[in-house]
């Protein structure tokens, strides 16, 4: 309705600024919502596989990812939460979901809170991260249902690595596949 | 990183690369698409090459992204005076339109009533069109060439549901297949056979067909009977997707419902009157007594409160018509008013002329079967009880809208009034549109009404549906896509599907012609990157007294309403601030705190339900200040500061008692 004075500032950073000038006594509710407002975002821990598809789409960086060493954690900021819903789209496994429920205290103290951690496996050769754990394990398992068994895929090389010791050939098997699955 | 490199990692593009989706699909996810793609890149030039012509030539979201184009077409709802008219006037100013009625034939209510007042001729003539240079001149609709080739006519259909947008609307319609196929020559053989089949209204109607009532017991014998290989009974449903610009909505009045009202023997509708009438079926008027009871189920505080406009003029249309043929046939009619408007005035002449009784005061059908065919009527003239003994009791029974009107309006999201017609949202100037854009609505749908203003309208809604389908300079919210961050959000919230967003290709752009500028994008994009013309300047109001009151008002029924308060004598203390904008949907929560720096109150005035023009921006708005309310409470401030209201010219109760409160308060 109204131009911003201050472009840089999003929508959730006014709403907490306007929100700390206004209140009076420190909240310690949370606040019903609407389907349509969108509220807090749930995290299935059981489900999730620590892809980070959601951290790489999150537009205001509510969602992060670290990874530390041999750990991969995942982070979610509410106070930064735009409520956009692109995470739930983009969840590989439906492993978030929203709530309809505002959570002022938790808004207000714009605090990081940490979701999930994993094991990260890296390359054998170069040390890059290829994935968690749990994902090289369900690729596995995915790749025994296949027609063709592939003996790259089990291998722990990053990309890069493979291509280097197979050549071409482990994406050319890929896009063999492709037809295949179009025909 | 090169060009490539980083054009890959910034789209997304799994969903639509063909080998990235078989990568990602097969192999891990998400996170290692960009690792392949760059070793793709570095280890297989024609790899790359590959994935650029993809890039290239990406069609995201199946392609579908000429919304923003209007396609020449339109539907109408409906097969009676209204739809036939307007679908005739479509098809002839070069739009292609596509007709669906849900009986086997058009006119149904036209075929039963013969002639029509005003010009006393059959209810069956069309106007010409200009093909034979002269308008005035009436042609039969036998005779008026229906085979337009813009105009496609599906008989025995319903609408069963609406996607797209305005502009660009999908419409799936569900048609069961007529068992008489086009060898069908009208012979007659099978009718007198069988009871179960009929031609149609005594052989008016359009298109000429038997029909099968729905007693038939599928013996086949017909088949046999028929010499032409006309009859099939494999007949089915098939579903048909027209597309359509526009939608009008001529659904007509419920023609049903009066044939429910019988009760008893010798109670008639005046619509069956008008079938004897037109068949010369005399055997039970002549010379009797006959008594017509003027509003039934109308002007009544329990059923219907509006006066249906034409039962008045029908009723003496029919009893000048009796009296002309048989002089001595006893003519009563008893009304609560009658109203013959304008011209019409002379039948109302006539009939006092040619002897017909009138009594003010009406009574039920319940009360003659009760008193043994005994009929008591008060006259309200002359305060005495008068005695009607009738041989024939017609009732007059007027329009309500059909019964299947609400369904459909559930499916095309558009308004219902508290009668349970289309609503308008300009009672005035947009009596044929409805509260959603691309869709319009004519005839005794949107209100009761005659033949003429019917047929007015329906040439009136043709002429602002070829305006909406060839409209130029479209306005509507616009995108500031360095801002934008491909969120989303506001292709989830838009009432009206006008924001075509797909995710994978990052695209997302606003389809103006669809697009209501209601702002509700606006209130929600988090990096506000949406301008939707909303026009107000908060740095004028610096110097606020602090106790002052703002009041968001939505610029369709809220401004209507503080019209016509405003020449009822109302007047805001001074400290009341108005502040106009397109939809209530468009003040966001940010807006509402911000404002609740420098004013003390804010009232938030929208439409009353269901008369929201872009379809839910009340219950958004009404959404919000609950949500609102709580947080005020939450972080210790008053939660009435922020209160929502609805307001338009005829509800303004709620706005005045909030207003009186807000000022007692100050006090």
């Amino acid at each position: 309705m109204e131009k911003m004075k201050n472009e840089k500032m999003n929508r959730p950073e006014l709403l907490y600024k306007l929100i700390q000038d206004l209140k009076k006594k420190e909240p310690g509710k949370e606040i019903p919502t609407s389907d349509l407002l969108i509220g807090r975002l749930i995290f299935d821990k059981d489900l999730c596989y620590g892809c980070a598809a959601c951290a790489k789409n999150c537009p205001e960086e509510a969602l992060t990812v670290e990874d530390v060493e041999n750990i991969r954690t995942i982070f979610y900021n509410f106070s930064k939460c735009a409520f956009c819903g692109k995470c739930i789209r983009n969840c590989p496994k439906d492993a978030i979901s929203k709530e309809n429920v505002f959570d002022l205290p938790g808004f207000l103290t714009r605090k990081t809170g940490e979701i999930n951690n994993f094991n990260l496996i890296m390359c054998e050769c170069c040390n890059e991260v290829i994935g968690t754990e749990e994902q090289l394990k369900e690729a596995a398992e995915d790749m025994l249902k296949l027609p063709e068994f592939c003996e790259y895929e089990l291998e722990k090389l990053c990309d890069k690595c493979k291509t280097k010791k197979f050549g071409n050939k482990w994406f050319l098997f890929n896009e063999k596949e492709k037809n295949d699955t179009e025909k | 990183m090169c060009e490539i490199e980083s054009a890959l990692c910034k789209n997304r593009v799994e969903g639509n690369s063909g080998i990235i989706a078989a990568c990602s699909k097969k192999y891990l996810s998400e996170s290692d698409c960009d690792i392949r793609k760059i070793a793709m890149l570095m280890d297989s030039e024609s790899a790359g090459k590959n994935v650029v012509a993809l890039l290239s030539g990406i069609k995201p979201g199946a392609g579908n992204f000429n919304k923003n184009k209007i396609k020449n077409s339109a539907l109408v709802i409906g097969g009676g005076f209204a739809g036939v008219h307007c679908a005739m006037e479509l098809s002839n100013l070069g739009v292609e339109t596509t007709l669906v009625e849900k009986e086997p034939v058009l006119y149904e209510l036209a075929c039963k009533i013969g002639f029509v007042f005003p010009s006393d001729d059959c209810s069956l003539c069309v106007g010409n069109d200009s093909d034979d240079g002269n308008w005035a001149s009436r042609k039969c609709i036998y005779r008026k060439n229906f085979n337009n080739e813009n105009l496609k006519i599906l008989n025995n259909s319903e609408i069963m549901g609406l996607d797209g947008s305005a502009g660009n609307f999908k419409v799936t319609v569900k048609r069961k297949k007529s068992r008489f196929n086009e060898n069908c020559t009208m012979c007659g053989k099978c009718v007198e056979k069988c009871e179960n089949i009929t031609i149609n209204q005594g052989q008016l109607s359009y298109p000429l067909t038997p029909v099968v009532s729905e007693n038939c017991e599928q013996c086949k014998k017909c088949m046999d009977w028929c010499e032409f290989d006309a009859i099939n009974f494999d007949c089915g449903e098939e579903i048909i997707k027209p597309d359509a610009g526009a939608v009008i909505v001529a659904t007509g009045g419920d023609a049903e419902k009066t044939q429910r009202a019988k009760q008893g023997e010798n109670v008639i509708t005046q619509l069956d009157l008008a079938e004897m009438l037109r068949d010369n079926n005399f055997d039970n008027i002549k010379n009797k007594n006959v008594v017509m009871l003027q509003c039934m189920d109308l002007r009544n505080e329990k059923k219907n409160k509006y006066c249906s406009g034409v039962c008045c003029l029908y009723a003496l249309k029919h009893a000048i018509e009796i009296k002309k043929r048989f002089p001595d046939t006893e003519v009563t009619i008893c009304y609560i008013d009658i109203r013959s408007t304008g011209f019409n005035e002379r039948y109302y002449d006539e009939a006092r002329e040619l002897g017909v009784n009138f009594v003010k005061g009406t009574t039920t059908p319940d009360e003659w079967n009760n008193f043994n065919k005994i009929l008591y009527v008060e006259d309200q003239l002359s305060d005495e009880l008068i005695k009607l003994k009738p041989d024939m009791l017609v009732l007059s029974t007027g329009f309500s809208p059909d019964e299947k009107l609400n369904e459909l309006a559930e499916i095309l999201d558009i308004g219902v009034n508290e009668h349970g017609f289309v609503e308008s949202p300009h009672e005035k100037i947009g009596s044929n549109l409805t509260t959603r854009k691309g869709i319009f609505a004519c005839g005794v749908s949107r209100e009761p009404k005659d033949i003429p203003a019917t047929i007015n309208q329906a040439k009136a809604c043709a002429v602002d549906v070829f305006k909406f389908l060839n409209q130029q300079n479209v306005t509507g919210a616009e995108i500031d896509l360095d801002k934008c961050v491909m969120c989303g959000k506001c292709a989830d919230v838009c009432p009206r599907n006008a924001i075509n967003f797909c995710e994978d290709a990052d695209f997302i752009e606003i389809n103006k012609i669809a697009c209501d500028n209601c702002g509700t994008c606006a209130s929600f994009c988090p990096e506000f990157a949406i301008n939707a013309n909303q026009n107000v300047d908060f740095e004028q109001l610096k110097n606020i007294d602090e106790n002052s009151t703002a009041i968001l008002y939505c610029i369709e029924c809220a401004e209507a309403g503080l019209e016509r308060l405003s020449y009822q004598g109302m007047k805001l203390p001074k400290n009341y601030y108005l502040f106009p904008g397109n939809c209530a949907a468009a003040i966001s929560i940010v807006d509402i705190l911000r404002m609740l720096k420098n004013f003390n109150k804010i009232l938030i005035a929208g439409c009353p339900d269901k008369h929201c023009r872009s379809g839910r921006g009340n219950e958004t708005a009404q959404e919000r200040v609950a949500f609102i309310k709580e947080l005020l409470k939450e972080i210790g401030i008053a939660g009435d500061r922020v209160d929502y209201t609805y307001l338009s010219s005829y509800r303004t109760e709620q706005f005045m008692e909030k207003v009186m409160k807000n000022g007692e308060n100050e006090k």
